[in-house]
């Protein structure tokens, strides 16, 4: 099941980096994706002249898509992260295991994300008084969509419950 | 009244009416949420009138962050009582320019502002690539008697340095070269500025040295880091200088010194054609007024650091010459000052042809005066520098 599109990627020539990691640890100490975002993004805006902004701006892009996702994947599962540029946008990838109960719903909304968001689902998400009782960072990702302009892809191996989400951040975006 | 979560500070200002916001504000949970909450909500109802909420100094927010914010914009909206919720961003820090200006949908009476967007009247020009060779010219012909200077003014090596306003980095490169310190950051606001500063320490083979972008009145620097605060050529500028300087204060260790440099352009002397000259650097000291620029900010800086309670100031004129200084130097940087006075400055203020001419005829004789074997012309910097106060320790 495929959700978006999914830019091809040429990994010979494609600035790009992986990491891997278990889910616990970013469980366990919610910190850690705030140090990875920050790490992703410092790696990442070194090449690009507005490195402050560049920063910044993937920094939050990508905190926020770690947030959602810890939530999401088992905790003794392992999560992929990979990251290439393409010449109109940077890719960031996470691929992960997904809790059986939740698989439906995730998708149906990162399908929401990737079609069209709503303005009134996003001002509804930013309002909420209570977290959605479904645990997983709806807003953030929203967020990705509604104030950065990311568009979303998703993959889904129905036998294995693994996902892969992209999101692709124009580079319009990263350089101000 | 001070909240601090782990990697964040809430502060508010009772003078201001303002909340500032510093640090990392990536909340997790609902009980931090709550006890942001409340924090904000006390504030609230302690307010009268208008409450800002400044984000200058907050380097980054979650999700929950945001949505802690909107339920805060709920409780105002809900109580009705503040004619005004002033959301401040910054330019620097992109999560602020994108996502705060969701807030004034929740609510009419939010205002949402980027504090550094024309912050400064001459912003566009001085942060304009067309300014670097100005500043590059200018280091040329300072750097060889500033170097002295600054070690005067109590650089030494192995010292923590911070430039503020740096410019094109030239100046805290040649510091982290040859004057030794530990390490020198510079920061400026302009991105070309600060992407031809990092181009130039590649060149220069600098290592302990980093270039930040960033607003001279919110740095993203710790409190009492460094040994070393220089500002040159910058406060002159700005309308505000003191809330600058405020900040150059905050950055310096008790004990550490604040240099601070400033234009006098009624210290320009020159023979022969002294009355055109003269009457040139008046013109373009007045034009440059209407853009918000002081270029006879020097006399004041000794007042500006005895305000601020500095110690031990000291004050010293950099006087360069045409005896002390090569002369196609000099007037390779008086070119850049006649182009930057009659086309930048005069565009903008939209000077006639007229205007424009007496004013390229008055650089043209300082120009015949500088490469004349016997002429002779003068170009004074104030250069000031105080102590902060051992006492700020007990901060």
């Amino acid at each position: 099941m495929e959700i978006g599109v999914f830019a091809h990627v040429d990994p010979a020539s494609a600035f790009s980096f992986a990491i891997a990691l278990p889910t616990l640890d970013l469980q366990r100490q919610w910190g850690r994706c705030n140090l990875l975002a920050n790490y992703v993004a410092e790696y990442v805006a070194y090449q690009f002249p507005q490195r402050e902004w560049a920063e910044n701006l993937i920094s939050t892009v990508t905190n926020e898509f770690l947030e959602a996702i810890a939530l999401l994947a088992p905790a003794q599962s392992e999560l992929f992260i990979r990251c290439f540029q393409l010449p109109e946008t940077l890719e960031l990838e996470l691929e992960h295991r997904v809790e059986a109960e939740l698989v439906d719903l995730y998708m149906a909304f990162l399908a929401e994300l990737a079609d069209s968001l709503q303005e009134a689902h996003y001002f509804a998400l930013l309002t909420a008084t209570e977290r959605p009782a479904v645990a997983f960072n709806q807003f953030g990702l929203a967020m990705l969509v509604h104030d950065f302009s990311a568009r979303i892809a998703a993959r889904l191996d129905p036998q294995t419950k693994r996902i892969c989400v992209r999101v692709s951040l124009p580079t319009r975006e990263i350089t101000g | 009244m001070k909240y601090a979560g782990q990697t964040y500070t809430l502060n508010y200002d009772p003078l201001d009416q303002q909340i500032n916001f510093d640090g990392i504000f990536r909340l997790a949970g609902d009980d931090e949420v709550a006890n942001v909450f409340a924090y904000l909500t006390t504030i609230h109802d302690a307010v009268q009138g208008t409450l800002r909420l400044s984000f200058r100094r907050l380097r980054y927010i979650n999700a929950e962050g945001m949505r802690t914010l909107s339920l805060f914009v709920a409780f105002a909206r809900g109580r009705n009582s503040l004619q005004l919720l002033k959301v401040v961003a910054s330019g620097v820090l992109a999560w602020s320019v994108k996502l705060l200006p969701n807030l004034s949908n929740l609510w009419e009476r939010v205002e949402f502002s980027v504090y550094d967007h024309n912050f400064y009247e001459s912003q566009q020009l001085i942060e304009d690539t067309a300014f670097i060779p100005l500043l590059r010219n200018q280091t040329r012909v300072l750097w060889p008697h500033e170097r002295a200077l600054m070690q005067h003014h109590g650089l030494k090596r192995g010292m923590r340095v911070a430039d503020i306003c740096c410019g094109c980095g030239d100046v805290p490169l040649l510091i982290a070269r040859e004057l030794k310190p530990s390490f020198v950051v510079g920061v400026d606001h302009s991105e070309a500025a600060v992407s031809y500063a990092r181009t130039l320490q590649a060149e220069f083979g600098v290592h302990n040295s980093e270039f930040q972008r960033g607003d001279a009145t919110a740095l993203m620097l710790d409190d009492h880091s460094f040994d070393f605060v220089s500002c040159r050529l910058s406060l002159q500028i700005f309308s505000r200088p003191e809330q600058i300087l405020r900040e150059l204060m905050r950055i310096t260790r008790p004990g550490g010194r604040i240099y601070v440099t400033g234009e006098d352009y009624d210290l320009i002397v020159a023979h022969p054609e002294e009355a055109a000259i003269r009457h040139t650097y008046e013109r373009t000291a007045a034009l440059a007024a209407e853009l918000g620029i002081d270029l006879r900010n020097g006399r004041k800086l000794y007042g500006m650091l005895n305000d601020a309670r500095l110690e031990a100031i000291r004050v010293d004129q950099l006087v360069v010459d045409t005896s002390n200084t090569p002369r196609e130097d000099f007037a390779a940087m008086v070119e850049q000052w006649r182009n930057f006075a009659t086309f930048s400055v005069g565009s903008s203020l939209k000077l006639n042809d007229q205007e424009r001419d007496q004013l390229l005829a008055g650089y043209a004789a300082h120009l015949r005066t500088i490469e004349r074997p016997n002429g002779y012309t003068t170009w004074t910097t104030m250069v000031c520098s105080g102590q902060k106060p051992l006492a700020h320790r007990a901060e």
